[in-house]
Parts: structure tokens; sequence; C-alpha cells
């Protein structure tokens, strides 16, 4: 019957039909074969998503959105580029660091790809960086920003297995903070090769002008950060915090929202959101069927067989991740295969919240993997560059991604080491 | 044509007003934690309610908006005229879904017309109505991308 339910999946995907409803459409036809009252279904979709902790999720986006709507990118960029502008290869630099920064305020790769992309790649190739670079270091640049505190995908992983959203919060930082200075590895390497240009040094004077126009935006990233694992809030709570914080500086402070953006963003946001919680009510729908059919265990039962020894079982699960995260979107992947993973991570001795760290970097590296990356699809349209050129351009930085997550996988203590400081 | 630019309304309103909702009822939770002595025990029970009934209004616009992601790999790669028969099939796939999950909706607000809910205790009805909005509206919308389709492969 598992079969009928893979199978239905699948051919919907194939169909072009939204994950969230193919996961839907493939449980509602597990449901009619196993004679199951289909009432279950809006039931186990209800279940899913009546969750306090999934509310700080429309509360971050929400609050991403009000900073944004405020100017917050050209900030941001502006910032950057007076601080590391001066270096060869500069706006690769402020690209990368602007990623990072944003980071703390958007929490998806796709949206920091689009909003950062849309004012970088211009930049970039007006001042003579090659396009296909431009649209690659974007593309690659925007994966820090899941794995960096805020993250939507740590949120949704903490409502899968229980973990504490704080300790998952401060265990992807020294992750993603390796994987900006990688990408900046590669991007000083490359701009050398190519002579790329580099503005004059700024002032200290204008950098701390420019530093106070971002200041009140970064500061909601600790305000987040600190009241999270402080224990001052609730994920949830710190969210609302994050959005009020927002729209006082939006009004009072940048002077760029009034009712009717307000209403826009809120209306936006809520329609991401929504898209998201349908998936989320679906896969939990899914999951019970997965649990009910006894999946994970014997998913776990025959990679044991196969090999006990934990670093054989990260590689394969790794291998796994990487295929599905290029195909799939980062939370759906979450969604259907984090149970099931953590599970046999847990048999093997693997920290769950290590794991959990090792799972959202191979998925959102998949977002740049070609041929069929989804950063990669964005920043090319964005760069209009042929998707085969911008995958070329991004092999390199893919090449210091993997690398990272080599290092992540092997030694724990690079995730383990901030909530082990800090929560426990 | 009428219809349908009142119902987006009707849920773009619904959207507004709980998503606002929510936002309050969280902040009464911190403000209550912070300055009074006690936390109403209710609101975290109303934001998980107006969160639900914000989404479930916001996703008929989510999905009029193109907001569902899909997998674009496989579709890349095929003929106009296959993507033509593809473009038919997914709002089709899409009422068949939320046609049942409407209809069985309503066998879940029967159940929830002998259930209270913990704190608020309010009737179930109340909270499980949200879901026959959510069905009802993406129904609807994709009824109207299907109906557009089938125009234009006329066309």
């Amino acid at each position: 019957m598992i079969l009928v339910l893979l199978l239905v999946f699948v051919v919907c995907l194939f169909f072009r039909f939204p994950i969230a409803f193919s996961l839907g459409l493939s449980c509602l036809i597990y449901f009619i074969f196993e004679g199951t009252p289909l009432v279950v279904v809006p039931l186990k979709m209800y279940a899913g998503i009546d969750v306090f902790v999934l509310l700080s999720i429309p509360g971050f986006i929400i609050a991403g959105n009000l900073m944004n709507q405020g100017g917050l990118t050209d900030k941001i960029i502006d910032f950057c580029n007076h601080l590391l502008g001066h270096i060869r290869g500069g706006l690769s630099y402020v690209n990368i660091s602007a990623s990072m920064l944003f980071a703390g305020i958007s929490g998806t790769a796709i949206s920091d790809t689009a909003s950062l992309g849309a004012v970088m790649i211009p930049a970039m190739k007006k001042e003579g960086y090659d396009s296909d670079f431009s649209c690659a270091i974007t593309a690659a640049s925007s994966t820090v920003g899941p794995i960096i505190p805020p993250s939507l995908p740590m949120i949704i992983a903490a409502t899968l297995s229980g973990l504490s959203v704080g300790k998952l919060f401060l265990a992807g930082a020294i992750p993603g903070l390796l994987l900006g200075v990688g990408l900046m590895g590669v991007a000083y390497f490359v701009a050398k090769k190519k002579n790329y240009p580099r503005h004059q040094k700024s002032t200290p004077l204008q950098i701390f002008k420019s530093f106070t126009n971002t200041f009140w935006a970064l500061l909601m990233t600790f305000i987040i950060l600190f009241g999270i694992v402080g224990g001052v809030f609730t994920p949830t709570e710190a969210s609302v915090v994050a959005v009020i914080y927002a729209l006082f500086i939006g009004i009072f402070v940048y002077k760029k929202l009034n009712l009717k953006n307000i209403s826009v963003v809120i209306l936006d946001s809520m329609k991401t959101t929504a898209s998201l919680m349908i998936l989320v009510g679906f896969a939990n729908l899914f999951g019970f069927i997965l649990i009910t059919e006894q999946i994970p265990q014997r998913i776990s039962e025959q990679i044991l067989l196969f090999t006990t020894n934990k670093y054989a079982v990260l590689f394969l699960i790794n291998l796994l991740l990487i295929l599905i995260g290029t195909f799939m979107e980062t939370i759906a992947a979450l969604l259907i295969l984090f149970p099931i993973l953590l599970k046999v991570a847990i048999e093997v001795d693997v920290e769950p919240i290590h794991f959990t760290v090792i799972a959202v970097l191979n998925l959102i590296i998949g977002l740049t993997t070609p041929p069929v990356g989804v950063c990669l699809f964005v920043a090319s349209s964005i760069g209009k560059t042929p998707i085969g050129k911008v995958s070329r351009a991004g092999l390199p930085f893919l090449a210091v991604s993997l690398f990272v997550l080599f290092l992540v996988s092997l030694f724990p203590e690079l995730s383990l080491f901030l909530p082990n400081l800090m929560m426990d | 044509m009428r219809f349908s630019f009142i119902l987006s309304k009707f849920l773009k309103y619904g959207t507004l007003l709980t998503s606002l909702g929510f936002i309050f009822t969280v902040s009464l939770q911190i403000y209550a934690r912070f300055f009074l002595n006690d936390v109403p025990p209710w609101t975290e029970e109303a934001s998980r309610i107006l969160f639900i009934y914000a989404t479930a209004f916001a996703s008929g616009l989510a999905y009029k908006g193109n907001y569902f992601v899909f997998l674009e790999a496989f579709y890349a790669g095929f003929s106009p005229q296959t993507k033509k028969i593809v473009d038919l099939i997914s709002p089709i796939l899409c009422l068949i879904l939320f046609g049942t999950f409407a209809f069985y909706s309503i066998y879940l607000l029967e159940m929830g017309f002998s259930e209270y809910s913990p704190s608020l205790q309010i009737i179930m009805v109340v909270p499980f109505l949200s879901l026959l909005i959510l069905s009802l509206s993406i129904g609807y919308f994709s009824l109207l991308t299907l109906l557009k389709k089938i125009k234009f492969w006329k066309s």
C-alpha cells in the first residue's frame, strides 16, 4: 500500500501539482485504498498546524518583509560596501556579507536570492563582473540564510522533533559563519584571477554613518536570538516582538511604512505562510501514514543492516539529502524526510541537534546544486544569464559548501559548542 | 466575476483581521507576563485559532497568486503540447483533492458540535470551520483556473 502512496506522490509531482497538494492527494488515495474514514484528512491536517511554535513562522516572515519594505536591503548593502568594497572584487564580499546579515532578517534562501539578487546582480554587472559569476555568487551566498538564526527550516525541524528552537538557532551559527567565510575565500581567488574592480576605501566616518543606518535593523536579530536563548521569550513571542519592533522602526525611524504598505506586507507574508502551513498540514498526514506503516523503523533497519558505522551512515544520509534538496524545496523535503532520517541518526549515536544542522545544511546546499538547484534558477532569471553558465560558475562555491558540510558532519562541536555553552 | 471579486475581498480582509488578531493576542501574552502577575490562560489557544483562520483565509489567495511550490524540473523538459495537457490536469487534481477535503470537513464540523476547546471553552465547530473556508476557497480558485485553461485550450 505504501507503494501506492509514493507512486501517486511522484506522479503528481511530474504533473506540476504543488508539492503540498501532491502529499495531500497521495494520502487521500492511500486512505481510500485502505478503507480508512476520510474525515481523518481534515482532522490530521488541523492537528498538524495547531501548534503554537508554528506561529513564529508568519511572525518572522512579516518582520522580515516589514524591514525590507523600509529599504533595509539597500542599507545593508551600503554598509557592507563601505566595510569591504575596497578589497579587490569587493562587491563579491559585499554580496556574501550582506547575505549573512540579511539572513538574520529573512530566514529563507530563495527570498534572499530574489531580494539581494535584484540589487546586487545588476550592480556587479555594471561594475564589470562577469554575469555568470554575479549570479552564481548571489545564489551561493543566499544559502547562508537558512542556517544563520532565525531560520525557518530550524523552526520546522524543532516542531518535528521536539528539540529546542533556541538550541537549534545557536547550533546553526558557527556552520553559517564557516560557510560565509568559505564562500569569501573562493570569491577572493576568482576576483584576483579575473582582476575584478575595487572601490575607494571609505573613511571611518562613512563606515560609522552607514552602520548607524543599519544598526536598528541588525539589532532585531540580536533581540530575537538573545530573547530566545536567554529564556526571555518563546520563539513565537520573539517573532511577534520582532514584528512590533519592525513596525516601530519602519514607521518612526526609517519612515517608510504606512497603513497601505503594512497591509500589503502582512497579506503577502500570510500568503507565503499559508502555502507553508498547508504543506505542514499535509506532511503531518503523510507522516501519520509513514508511522502507521512503520516506515522509519524499516528504513532504519535496512540502513543499519548495510552498515552501523556512524560516519558511513552520515555519508549515505548526506548523499540522499543533497540529491533530494536539488529537486525539492527545503521545507517540503525536511517535512517528509527529517523524521525518518532522525531516527536512523539517533540509532548510530548522532546527537539530534548536530543531525538537524547537517540535514538543513544538506538541503540548502541542494538549492545551488546543478542541474535543478532552485536558487540557481532564481539568480539566472534575475541576471538574464543561461542556467548552464551560472551552474558552471557556481561549481567552486558548491565545492566549498560541500567541504563545510563535510567539516560539520565530522566535527559535532561545530554545531554543539554554542548551544552547550549558552543553554546547558 | 463579481463573486470572485467579493470572495477575494472577503479573504483579504479576513486574513488581515485574523493576522492582526494573533499578533495582538501573543503581544497580550508577553505584556501580561512582564507587567501583570498572571498570564491569561486563553491567549495561547486564541492565537492558535486566529492563526489557523489567517492561514485558511490566505490559502485561497495564495493559490490564486501562485504561492505554492511545485517541481519545475520535469515540466521544463515537456513539449508545448504536453505542457498544455499538464496545465489542465493540475487544477483538476486540485479540485478533486479540495472537493473531497471540503466534503469531509463538514463531517468534522458535525463532530465539533459536541466538543469544546480546553481553555476558551468555545464549541469546536468554530476552529474547524476554518478548514471548510480553506478547502472551499482553494477549490473555487482551482475551478476558475480550470475554466481558464479550457478556454485557452480551445483557442
